[in-house]
C-alpha cells in the first residue's frame, strides 16, 4: 500500500517534471514541439470542418424558420406586394453586403501589393482565459512557418487586424488575438502624422472586446473616436491595417500616466474566415 | 479481461471526441454571463472522483494536451492543471469513499476553484501591472469564478447521471484502483 502511494508520488513529481521542460520547450517560436498536433490535427479536423458546417446549416435553418415567421407576420399586417418588396430588398442587401466583402477583400490586394495574402477558415475556437488561441486550416503545407524572428499578421474580411500567428504544425495554426493579454502591436493614430502608441491585450478588458493604448506621449494629440492602425514598426505587421476606435482616455492620478482604451473592430465572435499576410514589410 | 479494456478505451475515446466537439465548435451556446465551461476539467474531475487515480491521471493527461494542442499558448499548462486536478480527486475519493452527489457536487466547487486559481495566477504574472491585484480578484471571483461555480456545477450533474448510464465499465466491475 505505501509502496504504491511512493510510486505514485514518484510518478506525478517525473511528470511534473517532464511537461514543464515540455511547456519551456513550447514556448520557443517555431518548436518542433508544435508539430505534435500535426497527427491529431489530420485525424480531427475534417471531423471538425464536418460538424462545424452541419450546425451552421442547422443554424441556418432555424433562422431561416425566424425569417419565414417574421415575414408571415408583415404579411398579415401589409398589401401582398409590399411584402413582396421587403421580400426583394431583404435579398438585395444580402448581395450588397457579399459585394462589400469581396470589394474589401480585393481592396487588401491592392493597397498590400508586396503581401501574398493566404485565406483560411477558423476551425476550433478559444475555450476560456488562458486557452484562447483559435485555430485555423492553413499550415506548414501552405508555407506558412514560423520560427523566433518570423510570423505573420492575421486580418478579417474587411481588413482588420485580427492577431498573429503563433504556432503552427503541418496542416494548421494557432492565431494569438491582439485582446489576449500576451498580444503587444505598435500601432499610431490615422492621421497624417499620427502619435505612435503601444496596443497591448488586457485580461480585465478583453471579455469586451476592449484592449489598452498606452506608451504615447504627453503632448500627443489623442481622442475618443479616433481611428488606430498599425505603424509597421517591429516588422510583424505591415503599416496601416485598422485595429480599432478610441473609446476612453484615462488619466492615471498624480503621476499623469496616460491611457486609452480601443474598441478593436474585429468581431471574434463571428470570426470564420480570416486572411494572412505572408511577406515582410520594406520601408 | 481484453473486452474489459477495449470498452472502457472505446467508452473514454467517444466521450472525448464528444466533448471537444461541443468545447471547440459549440460551447459559446453554453456561455454563462460571459463565461464558458471547460468541458474537459469537468470530465477529468468526474473520471477520477468515479474511477479513481489510473482512469483520472490518463484522462487528464489526454484532455489537457488536447487543450493545449489546440488553444493553449504553451504544451503543458493544461495537461499540469488536469493532472493536478485528477490526482486531487482521486485522493478524495480514496479518502471518502462515497460517492454522494452532494460529495460530487462539493468535489467539482473545489475543483472549478484550483482550476482558477492555478489560471488566472498565471494570467496575472503575463499581464503584471502595479496595483492591478485587487481590482483583478474581485473580477476573477465576481466574473468569473461565479458563474463558473453555477455552469460547471450543471454539467457535472448532467454528465454524472450520464456516465451512470454509460460508463466505461459493466456494473459487475470492480475498479481495482481505487481500492489501492
Amino acid at each position: 500500500m505505501k509502496k504504491t502511494k511512493k510510486n505514485r508520488i514518484f510518478i506525478i513529481i517525473i511528470m511534473t517534471l517532464f511537461i514543464l521542460s515540455m511547456a519551456v520547450y513550447s514556448s520557443v517560436p517555431g518548436s518542433p514541439l508544435n508539430f505534435i498536433s500535426t497527427p491529431f490535427s489530420f485525424i480531427t479536423d475534417p471531423g471538425v470542418q464536418f460538424i462545424a458546417g452541419v450546425f451552421k446549416n442547422v443554424e441556418g435553418y432555424f433562422s431561416l424558420i425566424t425569417e419565414t415567421d417574421e415575414i408571415r407576420k408583415a404579411n398579415i399586417e401589409l398589401e401582398n406586394e409590399v411584402a413582396h418588396l421587403r421580400s426583394r430588398i431583404n435579398e438585395l442587401e444580402e448581395k450588397g453586403r457579399r459585394w462589400e466583402e469581396l470589394k474589401h477583400a480585393l481592396s487588401i490586394k491592392e493597397t498590400f501589393a508586396d503581401y501574398q495574402i493566404v485565406g483560411a477558415r477558423v476551425l476550433t475556437r478559444e475555450i476560456g482565459d488562458w486557452f484562447d488561441l483559435f485555430r485555423i486550416n492553413v499550415g506548414k503545407r501552405d508555407k506558412i512557418a514560423i520560427d523566433d524572428q518570423t510570423s505573420y499578421a492575421v486580418v478579417d474580411p474587411n481588413m482588420n487586424l485580427v492577431g498573429r500567428i503563433y504556432s503552427t504544425d503541418y496542416i494548421s495554426s494557432k492565431v494569438m488575438p491582439i485582446i489576449n493579454e500576451g498580444s503587444i502591436v505598435s500601432g499610431k493614430v490615422n492621421v497624417p502624422g499620427g502619435a505612435m502608441v503601444r496596443i497591448r491585450g488586457e485580461l480585465l478588458l478583453k471579455d469586451q472586446n476592449l484592449c489598452r493604448v498606452d506608451n504615447f506621449s504627453d503632448d500627443a494629440l489623442i481622442q475618443v473616436g479616433d481611428e488606430i492602425v498599425t505603424s509597421g514598426l517591429g516588422g510583424l505587421y505591415p503599416p496601416g491595417i485598422p485595429v480599432g476606435v478610441i473609446v476612453d482616455i484615462i488619466n492615471e492620478g498624480q503621476k499623469v500616466e496616460h491611457s486609452a482604451v480601443l474598441r478593436v473592430y474585429t468581431n471574434y465572435k463571428t470570426l470564420n474566415d480570416v486572411f494572412i499576410f505572408k511577406g515582410s514589410f520594406t520601408e | 479481461m481484453n473486452n474489459v479494456i477495449i470498452r472502457k478505451v472505446l467508452v473514454y475515446a467517444v466521450y472525448i471526441i464528444l466533448i471537444s466537439i461541443i468545447q471547440f465548435n459549440l460551447s459559446n451556446y453554453l456561455t454563462v454571463w460571459g463565461v464558458k465551461p471547460n468541458i474537459f476539467i469537468i470530465f477529468t474531475v468526474l473520471v477520477a472522483f468515479m474511477y479513481g487515480f489510473s482512469d483520472g491521471v490518463t484522462i487528464g493527461i489526454s484532455c489537457g494536451l488536447i487543450m493545449d494542442l489546440y488553444s493553449g499558448r504553451f504544451l503543458g499548462v493544461g495537461v499540469l492543471i488536469c493532472l493536478y486536478l485528477s490526482v486531487v480527486s482521486s485522493f478524495l475519493l480514496k479518502k471518502h469513499f462515497k460517492k454522494s452527489l452532494p460529495l460530487a457536487i462539493f468535489h467539482i466547487i473545489v475543483a472549478t476553484i484550483l482550476y482558477h486559481g492555478i489560471l488566472y495566477s498565471l494570467s496575472l504574472l503575463v499581464s503584471w501591472k502595479e496595483n492591478i491585484l485587487i481590482e483583478y480578484a474581485i473580477w476573477v471571483v465576481t466574473a468569473r469564478l461565479g458563474p463558473s461555480l453555477f455552469i460547471n456545477t450543471l454539467l457535472f450533474v448532467i454528465l454524472l447521471i450520464i456516465m451512470k448510464f454509460i460508463s466505461p465499465y459493466k456494473k459487475n466491475i470492480e475498479i481495482l484502483d481505487t481500492e489501492n
